[in-house]
């Protein structure tokens, strides 16, 4: 035996047991959905800095009843409740695209559903098909106060498939479900290369769009009874197959294109796009978008922004800067902020916080944050804290944009939800040696 | 940016070092809590004093440090920038000698791209003493360079003279991955270790021929690892999983050498005891974790829990963009139950000491260099901004006249 007489035979047999520790946590049961309690929250919340609609800041009493917000007043006018003196209470974050849910160990291909091979152009692939509620990913993202995640799968082909939004609890992907399909994703540029048969670069794609959108006739241009299919038994059947019915409701803005694009040139040709073939595309990424703000402005095409934190590393992306988030938003153009992420969604309000610092007002940074993915992408819910809306929210020891304040109570559509991760779970059990 | 860069062509630095002092500012020494209005006097590179009630010699320049912050400039010891240089191209992919799994003869300042474009904006982002690794391919991957982030067009220029040599080890996921298809491996757990301990016992083997008769011929591979067995050069081990760090310690145990870190270190927290009683340290992120099995099982308390165990850790980057934001990471541990004053040693006095500079930098004593950096804010803020930084007394980065770099020229 090699083991060293300093290694005692407790701690010996502590770090055996240690290795077991992928399917002790595994066994441990977390609450089902990650909800706590039987039912809706009924709970009043006084003294508390809460986060408003606009992403503007004030003192306000909050009071929810069986999961609704029934009334937010000034301080002092609810008489009793939890005291949330010097806590702030916040609209539960969305991030506005990320890949939570979808795999859970990076290097694991067997744990991976976010990048299917089926073809350059898979526009019948869905997320809510792979969406896997129970993922160790789901708590962490939810335990930093992102409540919502919408779920597009990973880039690497033309059209990789349409993006879901989810409830950071619930414990099947259904309980879970926000809204289904919330677009179609597209990739341009590096991004969009890739899949057998596929473009190797810009004109590839280029050609393989038009090829794909004009054998697609938006219905306003075109009698309906040409479209109508031989003995279709349904209206569905009348739209062709399922591929063909996307595509049809993407070029019939119908459904949202989510179109990713970094370089100007290839957000420029996101406007070009939208012009064309998609009614209602919003740009994914954007990490050159401040070269084209005034374009995007004038088009009114909105972002999902992000990695905020995107370097000038790549040919892609040269001129990424900090402040494209302060810049777009100076130029009025709508936007929403994405992690691209999936084990680090979680560092998402931080990301924010450094685009802050880069001259992102406060106010915006709040409202990308808690308001906007929804508004862009048209999620139900997401009010934020207004009466009648659903109880949807989080308590945060201080401003939630500065990393040193954690998350100390979570309300998930209407119900209290738990912090207990994997993580909680690990530092629980090694917290004493 | 225009200015900055041509500034950037004119010049390679703002110019020769000047004596200064930044009076009435909130100083972090590095190691102990924030004083505040408090002085720092930079007298020909060196701190010459720091604290509170200091004396500012005639003839000094004199900075108003009101309502702002001066900590040490930060120190990364796990980068690999200049080595997979901006942009990213496979061309500049010069970080992994992936050619077999033992190459301790290489040094990562072979390929160093000085003219990196991610150096510039790590020095606006206060860092200021970078260790600069290869990748984690191999179980001995080769010989790390210690430098400072001088603006610079040769390597010569960032040198960090009294720095010691490091060397990096790599076990775990990696090696295994890399080498699964070659004939010799390693493939397994078992491999990697096997590997090492083959490594060194050849060095030993190899002295043994050299002081016969008829020596072997010079072999650089097992010089360099000689040094390492004779304790000249510091081992880092890229390593995740709890019982990879116990078994780099039954190698390095059996052969007498020292662990200065564990890199990475996801695991740690499950034994940090043990590294506590071997002297090591470790470099970790708070919060990156899933990207592989080995990384499972990370807590953001890792850092904080060794720390507390008596083991130097420090928030180390291995990412040319989080590196330009250490406070920020520093910031995430408060949420996790570190205190201010050990978060500032974490990217400040505990990086020197895992890469042995401790004596010359890493905190703001006198006699110290004067690698340090003045804040618009809080340093743990998220939106505190670095303003400017110093390094050997001379003014490196100036928000003011560069803002953040870009990435060109």
């Amino acid at each position: 035996m090699r083991i060293p007489e300093s290694w005692t035979r407790r701690q010996a047999i502590t770090a055996g047991l240690a290795g077991l520790t992928v399917g002790r946590v595994g066994r441990a049961a977390l609450p089902a959905g990650g909800w706590l309690g039987a039912g809706p929250l009924t709970e009043t919340f006084v003294g508390g800095q809460v986060v408003l609609p606009d992403g503007s800041v004030a003192e306000r009493d909050v009071r929810v009843s069986g999961g609704q917000i029934v009334e937010v007043g000034a301080p002092g006018s609810m008489g009793a409740g939890t005291d949330l003196s010097g806590k702030w209470l916040v609209p539960g974050f969305i991030d506005a695209a990320c890949q939570v849910g979808l795999w859970e160990v990076g290097l694991e291909a067997a744990t991976r559903d976010d990048a299917e091979d089926l073809g350059v152009s898979m526009p019948d692939v869905r997320v809510v098909d792979a969406y896997n509620a129970a993922s160790a990913v789901v708590p962490v993202t939810r335990a930093n106060g992102i409540l919502t995640v919408v779920v597009t799968p990973s880039a690497g082909k033309l059209i990789s498939g349409q993006a879901a939004a989810f409830a950071t609890a619930g414990h099947t992907w259904r309980d879970a479900l926000v809204a289904a399909p919330v677009g179609l994703c597209l990739h341009l540029g590096r991004a969009g290369v890739g899949g057998e048969g596929g473009a190797k670069g810009r004109m590839g794609i280029a050609l393989k769009l038009r090829e794909i959108f004009e054998s697609i006739e938006p219905e306003a241009d075109e009698a309906p009874k040409r479209r109508r299919r031989k003995g279709a038994a349904s209206p569905e059947e009348e739209d062709g197959t399922p591929a063909e019915a996307a595509l049809r409701s993407v070029r019939e803005g119908k459904m949202t294109a989510l179109v990713q694009a970094e370089r100007a040139d290839d957000i420029l040709r996101v406007i070009e796009l939208r012009d064309r073939y998609l009614p209602r595309a919003v740009l994914v990424g954007g990490a050159e978008a401040h070269l084209v703000a005034r374009e995007l402005a004038d088009a009114d095409v909105p972002v999902l922004l992000g990695p905020l934190t995107v370097q000038p590393s790549s040919f892609e992306h040269l001129h990424a800067r900090y402040d494209n988030a302060a810049r777009l938003h100076a130029a009025g153009v709508r936007m929403a902020f994405r992690s691209a992420s999936n084990h680090f969604a979680r560092g998402l309000p931080t990301e924010v916080g450094v685009a802050m610092a880069h001259g992102l007002p406060h106010e915006a940074a709040l409202h990308g944050l808690c308001r906007s993915a929804a508004e862009i992408l048209e999620l139900p819910g997401h009010e934020g804290i207004v009466e009648g809306a659903e109880a949807h929210f989080f308590v945060a020891e201080g401003d939630p944009l500065q990393p040193r304040h954690g998350v100390e109570r979570v309300v998930v559509r209407g119900r209290e939800a738990s912090l207990e991760t994997r993580q909680t779970q690990l530092y629980e059990r090694f917290k004493e040696l | 940016m225009a200015s900055a860069w041509l500034l950037g062509l004119a010049l390679t630095s703002y110019g020769l070092a000047a004596d200064f002092a930044v009076e009435h500012v909130t100083l972090w020494p590095g190691g102990g809590p924030p004083e505040p209005d408090a002085t720092v006097v930079v007298v020909d590179g060196r701190i010459a004093a720091a604290g509170q009630g200091v004396a500012v010699p005639d003839g000094v320049e004199r900075l108003d440090g009101r309502g702002k912050h001066v900590a040490p400039g930060f120190i990364d010891v796990h980068s690999h920038m200049g080595v997979y240089a901006w942009p990213s191209a496979r061309a500049h992919g010069d970080g992994n000698e992936a050619t077999a799994p033992t190459t301790p003869r290489v040094w990562a300042g072979d390929s160093f791209h000085v003219s990196d474009p991610a150096l510039a904006r790590a020095r606006a982002g206060g860092v200021t003493t970078i260790q600069v690794l290869p990748g984690s391919a191999n179980l001995i991957g080769g010989e790390a360079a210690t430098l400072k982030l001088r603006p610079a067009r040769t390597l010569a220029e960032m040198s960090f003279d009294e720095a010691p040599r490091g060397i990096k080890m790599a076990c775990g996921e990696n090696p295994k991955r890399v080498y699964e298809e070659d004939e010799d491996g390693p493939s397994t757990r078992m491999g990697n270790l096997a590997g090492m301990r083959a490594a060194f016992q050849g060095a030993l083997d190899y002295r043994e021929a050299r002081a016969r008769p008829e020596p072997p011929p010079t072999d650089l591979d097992n010089e360099v690892l000689l040094d390492v067995l004779d304790g000249e050069v510091r081992v880092h081990v890229h390593c995740y999983r709890h019982d990879d760090i116990e078994g780099i310690y039954r190698v390095m145990d059996e052969f007498g050498v020292e662990v200065s870190s564990f890199q990475h270190a996801i695991e740690a927290y499950k034994v940090r005891d043990l590294i506590a009683a071997h002297g090591s340290g470790i470099a970790t992120w708070p919060d990156w974790w899933g990207f592989k099995m080995e990384a499972y099982d990370q807590v953001p308390q890792n850092a904080v829990m060794v720390k507390r165990a008596g083991a130097p850790v420090a928030i180390h980057s291995d990412s040319a963009s989080m590196v330009q934001r250490l406070p920020v990471e520093g910031a995430k541990l408060l949420r996790y139950g570190a205190t201010e004053v050990e978060a500032m040693e974490m990217i400040t006095l505990d990086p020197a000491r895992i890469l042995g500079v401790d004596p010359w930098v890493g905190s703001l004593e006198a006699g110290k260099h004067a690698d340090l950096v003045l804040l618009s804010g809080h340093p743990f803020d998220v939106t505190t901004l670095v303003e400017r930084t110093w390094i050997d007394g001379e003014l490196v980065f100036d928000r003011a006249l560069e803002g953040t770099p870009d990435a060109h020229p």
